[in-house]
């Protein structure tokens, strides 16, 4: 019974950090785009350092996002952290991130005749948008379920 | 408007026990006892069943369709 109250303890602490946490990240995120917009990567090595940054961490954002991150924490804590609420919450924002990268890819689309994208650029887009909205729209799910 | 409506807090502050305490009882975290409680989230029918089990009260009487 003690483990079982320290778990869900741990789970509850856990839970209340990364709803504090997700939107830090959203954030960095956001300044990692301006960053890479306002001066658009060549073909110098700190150009692919910077392509390998965003892909990096847009890699780490979709795994924290589809498993609820503390992936060396206890299997029962990790359990608690990925309850009904948060899977319902993370199905909400999986869905809000489906749809922006849509319709960052159709904007894309559109403008392509007045604006010339590279590939990676409209891919960059599309994935940034998608991972974006899917985040914030989970954190502020993740916020409000623990307000 | 909710869909469903429930008398969790009313139930579980009528037994002195904290979200805590229940959601230990239940198995859930105090994140999904909260939720429910303020009508944020609707829990499938076995969390409903559990909720139901641990405070000893048919379900029915614990959740409502809202009129």
């Amino acid at each position: 019974m003690t483990d079982q109250s320290s778990d869900a303890d741990i789970a509850d602490r856990l839970g209340r950090r990364r709803a504090r946490l997700i939107p830090a990240l959203g954030l960095f995120f956001i300044i990692q785009q301006s960053a890479y917009w306002a001066n658009p990567p060549a073909e110098r090595a700190v150009d692919h350092v910077r392509v390998g940054a965003w892909v990096a961490m847009t890699v780490v954002i979709l795994f924290v996002l589809n498993s609820g991150g503390f992936w060396f924490r206890p299997a029962r804590v990790r359990a608690m952290l990925d309850d009904e609420v948060t899977r319902a919450n993370r199905a909400s924002a999986m869905h809000w991130g489906f749809v922006a990268a849509m319709l960052g890819g159709v904007a894309v689309y559109v403008v392509q005749g007045a604006a010339q994208f590279t590939a990676r650029e409209a891919i960059h887009l599309i994935v940034s948008a998608g991972i974006l909205v899917a985040l914030m729209r989970f954190a502020v799910l993740e916020r409000r379920a623990y307000a | 408007m909710p869909e469903l409506t429930n008398s969790l807090r009313e139930a579980r502050e009528a037994r002195g026990w904290t979200q805590a305490q229940l959601a230990e009882m239940v198995g859930v975290s105090r994140k999904t006892i909260n939720t429910v409680e303020n009508g944020v989230f609707v829990p499938s029918t076995v969390i409903a069943l559990k909720l139901a089990k641990a405070l000893s009260e048919p379900v029915e009487a614990l959740f409502r369709l809202a009129e």
